[in-house]
């Protein structure tokens, strides 16, 4: 059972063109940053957005196919979506809001209502069957919201945000109560999310979705491990260059030179992490490979180490103890040597 | 520098009022209002009334749904002809009336040589024309709530199987119900209180189109305590308008 989708799409601004495709028993994780598509895909996988192109099929069912004219109505496509606010009916109770699908699909009130009655008492909230969504708590609505997309047994559960509502408090407990459920779910799941540590605590492989359209895919370490954009980068905290290699240099986009281990030919990434980047007032002699002069320009806190942005031929962020900071006196920035081993460079084809 | 202007506003329009109240037969009030006149029109008024809320529901309600779903050439225009009647004088509202759906009127033409029907001058002629009057008011009100609606609960209907008639069953229309009803609401009593537009296209026989407005305008020569007294009933009902929908008005900020 699985997914394979291929979409193009335009919709406002946005021009999405994404090839996807998702193995039942795998957490699918769809990561980019607001603005990127990622609604929008979802919403095109329910059938609520009309394609382009493209064709969605579902464990082998054609749900749409621009090339023969087919669009199977929302309606009748096998799904449960738990939209970023819920969307839990406002004059329906929380009861009610789950029997919804079953009663729509053609089950009798009494038998709709028991069976979502069991799922209420799964999610932990048979007390509050009565009450009215307004009367629920974040965490007690996404639940609602939960159990009302899964009651009908859809074959493909699809997740915006569902964190993304709730407060930071509520966050940590509510996300592992989901791990929970979507892991006893058998069908197709994909989850989209801008924040990467419900990413890499949810996934099991990791899409990344940038301006409509994916940049990168794999594990939560893979992706990690080999940043291939800007944004990506960022989240994982590591200097991302992209550059020519012939041998073991590298000739960076935008000028400059880094030297790394090993042998590398053509269009490449090269990542430095922060913590492997080493500051000196003075130019230093030694081993390492990559020795360039700078100016020592912002300074931030992070945890219990600080990290300072170095512009120059190469710009860099470096990552040193508060104590060795201050020692340099960093904070009053100027003049600035960074040295980096070339075997602290990670070089991988673009 | 208000309070002189501003007193003498409210002195305007409560003087008339309680110069109703004041001249009103409270004794005999009970038994004005059994006479056979008056309950004949207050029956007619409320058989014409209803009739007209009916009418309007049934052809206003799609009409908000156009107005507020669908992007069509002209939309403006009509939107425009469906509050028209607001403003309009109802008596040329109902000599609009006439002028079509007369005896010799366009629509009333055709009326007559395919189905045998006439209007002026009937009770369904004086539903028509209270209807006239009284629709603008539900579709603008309902039109409103529909544009107020978050549309995504249709979506998320949509994804838990829900087709097009079920979702408006059971998601749509109670969203929307707080409009409706005003509207509704709003819908009757203009309906209720319509005189110039009646009068006109289905004149005032008694019985048949002489709802209460009409009543009082004649009563008011020959029998002035009738007149109070169904003046008195209207007022009541304008009241009990007003303060079922005070949250919309005069919500408690």
């Amino acid at each position: 059972m699985s997914l394979v989708a291929e979409l193009e799409l335009t919709l406002g601004r946005l021009e999405l063109e994404v090839e996807l495709a998702v193995e039942t028993g795998e957490l699918v994780v769809l990561l980019g940053p607001n603005g990127a598509g990622k609604t929008t895909l979802l919403r095109a996988l329910a059938g609520l957005v009309v394609l382009d192109h493209g064709r969605v099929v579902l464990d082998g069912d054609v749900l749409d196919d621009t090339g023969s004219g087919t669009h199977v109505v929302t309606e009748r496509r096998p799904i449960g979506f738990v939209f970023q606010d819920y969307l839990l009916f406002p004059h329906l109770s929380a009861l009610e809001n789950v029997a919804f699908g079953l009663r729509a699909r053609g089950l009798a009130r009494a038998e709709a209502r028991r069976r979502a009655a069991v799922w209420l008492e799964r999610v932990g909230l048979a007390e509050q069957a009565g009450s009215r969504p307004r009367e629920l708590s974040g965490g007690q609505a996404q639940r609602v919201a939960l159990a009302r997309a899964m009651v009908s047994d859809p074959r493909l559960l699809l997740l915006d945000e569902p964190l993304a509502a709730l407060d930071a408090a509520s966050r940590t407990e509510v996300r592992r109560d989901l791990r929970r459920h979507l892991a006893s779910f058998d069908g197709t799941r994909l989850l989209v999310t801008h924040d990467p540590l419900e990413a890499i605590a949810l996934a099991d492989r990791l899409v990344v979705l940038e301006g409509g359209r994916v940049t990168q895919t794999g594990t939560p370490d893979q992706v990690s491990a080999r940043p291939r954009s800007r944004y990506v980068a960022e989240l994982v905290g590591v200097n991302l260059y992209r550059g020519r290699a012939t041998g073991a240099v590298v000739e960076v986009d935008g000028g400059g030179t880094l030297v790394a281990a090993g042998d590398h030919h053509g269009e490449v990434f090269a990542a430095i992490h922060p913590h492997a980047v080493a500051l000196h007032r003075r130019a230093p002699e030694g081993t390492p490979r990559n020795v360039w002069a700078g100016t020592a320009d912002t300074l931030d806190i992070v945890g219990d180490r600080v990290r300072i942005r170095v512009t120059g031929p190469v710009p860099i962020v470096a990552e040193v103890t508060p104590a060795a900071a201050s020692e340099l006196r960093l904070a009053d920035g100027g003049p600035v040597w960074a040295s980096v081993k070339a075997t602290e460079v990670t070089v991988y084809p673009a | 520098m208000f309070a002189v202007p501003a007193a003498v506003a409210v002195g305007f329009l409560a003087v008339p009022l309680l110069g109703l109240l004041g001249r009103t037969p409270w004794g005999t009030l009970g038994a004005e209002l059994a006479t056979p006149r008056v309950l004949e029109a207050l029956r007619l008024s409320l058989v014409c009334s209803l009739g007209a809320v009916a009418v309007s529901a049934v052809l206003g309600v799609p009409l908000a749904f156009l107005l507020a779903r669908v992007e069509f050439p002209g939309r403006n225009l009509v939107r425009a002809l469906t509050t028209l009647p607001m403003v309009l004088p109802p008596v040329v509202g109902g000599v609009a009336l006439l002028l079509a759906f007369g005896r010799r009127g366009v629509a009333g033409q055709w009326l007559e040589r395919a189905f045998g029907v006439t209007l002026p001058f009937t009770t369904t002629g004086a539903i028509l024309a209270e209807a006239f009057v009284a629709m603008p008011f539900l579709v603008i009100t309902t039109e409103a709530g529909l544009r107020a609606m978050d549309r995504r609960f249709e979506d998320a209907a949509a994804t838990l199987g829900a087709g097009r008639w079920a979702t408006l069953r059971r998601v749509t229309l109670p969203l929307i119900a707080p409009s409706l009803g005003a509207g509704i609401a709003l819908c009757w009593a203009r309906a209720l209180g319509e005189f110039g537009a009646t009068i006109t296209f289905a004149g005032n026989l008694p019985g048949v189109t002489q709802t209460m407005p009409l009543a009082v305008y004649l009563a008011l020569e020959t029998d002035l305590e009738a007149a109070i007294a169904l003046s008195l009933v209207l007022l009541a009902v304008s009241l009990a308008v007003l303060i079922a929908l005070r949250d919309r008005w005069f919500p408690t900020a």
